[in-house]
């Protein structure tokens, strides 16, 4: 477990190195967030409700929302990326490392960072802003076990994403897609349940809304942790771990064939 | 002729940051960063005359690049005086900007994705060159580096050297005075670098421009300038004839013999006192019979160079 | 003055010439460049759905502000941004130098002459939809407001630029900079919100002065809405402040430069 320690270890050094960067993207987490609460306040100061959400309800989602997009949105995975575009994938391949657990560490070691920053800022949000923050001692159980299977999953299709660039000439159309469809059907824009009616219905068919829109909304109270959801979840991460073994044994034989 | 540069007294100090490795180190320096001060140059006097070309050499660090930054007016001196054609150069006036240029081999400012015409147009728009003068300056430039069909293609795909004459037409079409070339060949296979120095020296004899050349290349200045600066760890220690300093620092030279033997002709190389050449000419003479043919060789400027920069300094050797 | 717009002019035809070789990405640029006006939109449509209004703004005259503040960000990225943006890249790699010994006015040579076609679809659209906007809204337009109006843009656009010249300017004293870019791209996203959600004094002089994204959008769409042109000296005084300002920085940072070395 050792060289996956070390991995977590590097990237977080790297991270803290450019520590402007970091100061600012403090504040790159703090701004959408402050400017959420005055644009809610200012929606709700004219409007009693909004669906069935109150100010509470939408400031506290939004404050979710920050703390676990960064752990469960599927973007495309740079380090991967990078790794296949570059050819230096070849030299992890003669590796005595799982590369699906290698990417998984890196990933985790700015994770964590991120985390740290995330938290001591929710932290003092949470102080500044407790007026507007919704508390459900009861509902973190809940909360914590589908954030950790929205994570699990959210990995998976990161990965699929990813590794799919072995197929690609240039994965700039993919990442656009991704960043297209994650924010609208995952809840990252708005609460899914305010979509319009076409776009809402897409959204319950994709695994998207698993990895943001139900963690939150179990916080909120809206969304229990029902069997139907339990059985959805498993089935997206079973599907999606079939697809990525799938994907990863076809696309390395395509990169095999080209010489990388 | 007249002197176009003078330097006095020139000081560069920099600031530098440390870091280092180990994550309890990243943290420290979080919070809070340590600088430690250089002295890039100390004392640096000189002047150059119109029309001279000035071999600026010394090893990495030594300060070249730090000159020649600041006589083209783009860094501030820590302290010191300098002229260059009249002109403080880092007040950077127009018609001072208009009659330098510089060339640095590692930098690149074309275009990369248009033909090398496409940026010489827009410095023409920038240095403000009449159109007969550019027609004239860029045909007389093409022919000289015989690169007229390069010209048109995006920049992406010339080779280095090609690349570098692109860059020198670029560098010199508002037709300045004064030439500054920071390490012009460096990274060019054999010929294109011959293709350019034979370019910078029959470019400055036809012109009468001033040329301040730094280079790793010690060929490029032999070639190039009877003049050389040397500067180590940011202070001149010789401003002279090359000549003077190959004879003033080092007291061999090479008396090279051909001998017939039963293998065919061998060659030896003997490394002799200057004022013993005589004496070991008679003895090699009078001992050997079958000598084909002797040469006398000087050591080259980088035979020196290399000695001056390993002892740090120039001493009288062995 | 002619000069410099004859380089313009001559960076632009480059510009174009050169885009032209890469068609491959072009159309999955153009596409992508207009998601962040997709979801602006969406959100907007799927809350005017729960809501009626906020403060005096309706879907229509909101869908206004999210046109304009879209074309003053692409018209930004069109014209200036990967200029402003590859200042620091100059800094890092020492190519600044080049710059230093053009006879041009600096803020001009190194805030033009790249453009950014990708964004030519994000701007299209915005204007087709201040153009749909003005028409739900039944506008009354004459010559006054129209060029009142184009004024307010082109301050906006003015402002946007500065705000990222700011932060270009940073990177003569750190090496990263990306993050402030992020930063202030980050706050001028919100230029499309109605002027109503900002109640608080202190949010509105912040968002007038500090950070003047309340000029961007809303000044121009109340202007061409209400006729009311209260805002335009003001918009007018705040970008001309903070373009000096700007300007003043920039010269102090190239000074700082100079005599640190790069």
């Amino acid at each position: 477990m050792s060289k996956y320690a070390r991995l977590v270890y590097n990237s977080i050094a790297e991270t803290l190195t450019y520590r402007t960067n970091l100061v600012v993207s403090f504040g790159v987490i703090a701004i959408p967030f402050i400017i959420a609460v005055i644009f809610w306040r200012g929606v709700f100061f004219a409007n009693n409700s909004v669906a069935n959400y109150s100010l509470k309800d939408i400031i506290t989602y939004y404050f979710i929302v920050l703390f676990i997009q960064d752990f469960t949105y599927p973007a495309l995975n740079y380090d991967i990326v990078m790794d296949i575009k570059s050819g230096r994938l070849n030299l992890l391949l003669i590796k005595p490392v799982n590369y699906f657990w290698y990417a998984f560490f890196l990933r985790l070691g700015s994770n964590i960072v991120y985390f740290s920053v995330v938290m001591f800022f929710l932290i003092i949000y949470a102080l500044v802003f407790n007026q507007f923050l919704l508390l459900t001692p009861d509902k973190i159980p809940v909360f914590l076990l589908s954030f950790l299977l929205s994570y699990i999953l959210g990995r998976l299709i990161s990965f699929f994403f990813s590794i799919f660039v072995l197929f690609l000439e240039n994965y700039m159309g993919l990442e656009s897609f991704v960043n297209f469809i994650v924010p609208i059907f995952s809840g990252i824009l708005l609460p899914v349940n305010l979509l319009p009616g076409l776009l809402y219905k897409i959204s319950s068919y994709l695994p998207l809304r698993l990895l943001v829109s139900y963690p939150v909304e179990m916080y909120l109270g809206k969304e229990n942790l029902n069997i139907g959801i339990i059985y959805s979840y498993f089935f997206w991460i079973v599907l999606f771990a079939l697809i990525d073994i799938f994907v990863w044994r076809e696309g390395l034989k395509k990169y095999r064939a080209v010489g990388g | 002729m007249d002197v176009v540069i003078t330097v006095e007294h020139l000081q560069k100090v920099y600031k530098r940051q440390q870091r280092k490795s180990g994550l309890h180190s990243v943290i420290k320096d979080f919070f809070r960063r340590k600088y430690t001060e250089i002295k890039a140059l100390k004392d640096i006097n000189f002047t150059v005359r119109e029309g001279e070309i000035v071999g600026y050499i010394g090893p990495n660090g030594a300060g070249k690049t730090t000159t020649l930054k600041i006589l083209s007016g783009i860094l501030y001196p820590s302290g010191g005086f300098v002229n260059v054609l009249g002109f403080t150069p880092w007040k950077r006036k127009g018609d001072f900007l208009k009659r330098i240029t510089l060339i640095m081999g590692q930098k690149n400012q074309l275009w990369w994705d248009l033909p090398a015409m496409d940026s010489f147009l827009l410095f023409k728009e920038i240095y403000e060159v009449p159109d007969d003068i550019f027609k004239k300056q860029i045909s007389t430039l093409l022919d000289m580096l015989d690169a007229g069909k390069l010209v048109n293609y995006p920049v992406r795909y010339l080779s280095m050297g090609e690349r570098m004459k692109m860059e020198i037409v670029g560098a010199l079409i508002h037709d300045p005075d004064i030439i500054f070339l920071d390490e012009p060949t460096i990274g060019l296979d054999v010929l294109s670098q011959t293709a350019i120095r034979e370019f910078l020296s029959t470019y400055n004899k036809e012109f009468q421009k001033t040329v301040i050349l730094t280079s790793h290349y010690m060929k490029d200045i032999e070639e190039l300038s009877n003049r050389v600066i040397f500067i180590m760890n940011g202070e001149i220690i010789y401003d002279g004839a090359i000549d003077k300093l190959i004879s003033k620092t080092l007291s061999y030279e090479y008396v090279e013999v051909t001998f017939d033997t039963s293998k065919g002709f061998v060659k030896k190389s003997y490394k002799v006192n200057k004022e013993e050449i005589p004496n070991f000419l008679r003895k090699l003479l009078s001992d050997n019979s079958s000598i084909v043919e002797i040469k006398h060789k000087k050591p080259d400027l980088e035979e020196v160079a290399r000695i001056i920069m390993a002892s740090n300094g120039i001493k009288k050797d062995e | 003055m002619k000069r410099y717009l004859k380089i313009f002019r001559l960076q632009l035809v480059n510009q174009i010439v050169s885009y032209s070789i890469f068609k491959g990405d072009t159309i999955l640029l153009l596409i992508s460049d207009t998601f962040g006006l997709i979801f602006s939109v969406i959100f907007f449509k799927a809350l005017y759905n729960n809501i009626h209004a906020i403060g005096a703004w309706n879907y229509e005259s909101t869908l206004l502000l999210v046109g304009i503040a879209n074309f003053v960000d692409s018209f930004y990225r069109f014209l200036f941004e990967k200029n402003v943006r590859r200042i620091s890249a100059l800094v890092r790699k020492g190519t600044l130098d080049y710059a230093l010994i053009k006879p041009i006015d600096i803020q001009f040579y190194l805030s033009t002459g790249r453009f950014n076609f990708q964004t030519l679809s994000s701007l299209l659209l915005s204007i087709l939809i201040i153009l749909h906007a003005v028409k739900l809204l039944r506008l009354a337009i004459n010559v006054f407001n129209v060029i009142v109006f184009i004024v307010l843009l082109m301050v906006g656009i003015s402002l946007r630029y500065v705000f990222s010249l700011y932060s270009s300017i940073i990177s003569f004293y750190t090496t990263r900079v990306s993050a402030f870019h992020s930063l202030q791209a980050e706050i001028f996203k919100y230029a499309e919100y109605p002027l109503d959600v900002f109640r608080g004094l202190t949010e509105r002089i912040f968002f007038t002065l500090m950070f003047p994204i309340i000029l961007i959008a809303n000044a121009p769409a109340i202007a061409i809405i209400q006729n009311r042109n209260y805002l335009v000296i003001l918009s007018i005084f705040i970008s001309a402040v903070h373009f000096y300002l700007s300007r003043a920085l920039l010269f102090a940072s190239l000074n700082k430069y100079q005599s640190a070395g790069g």
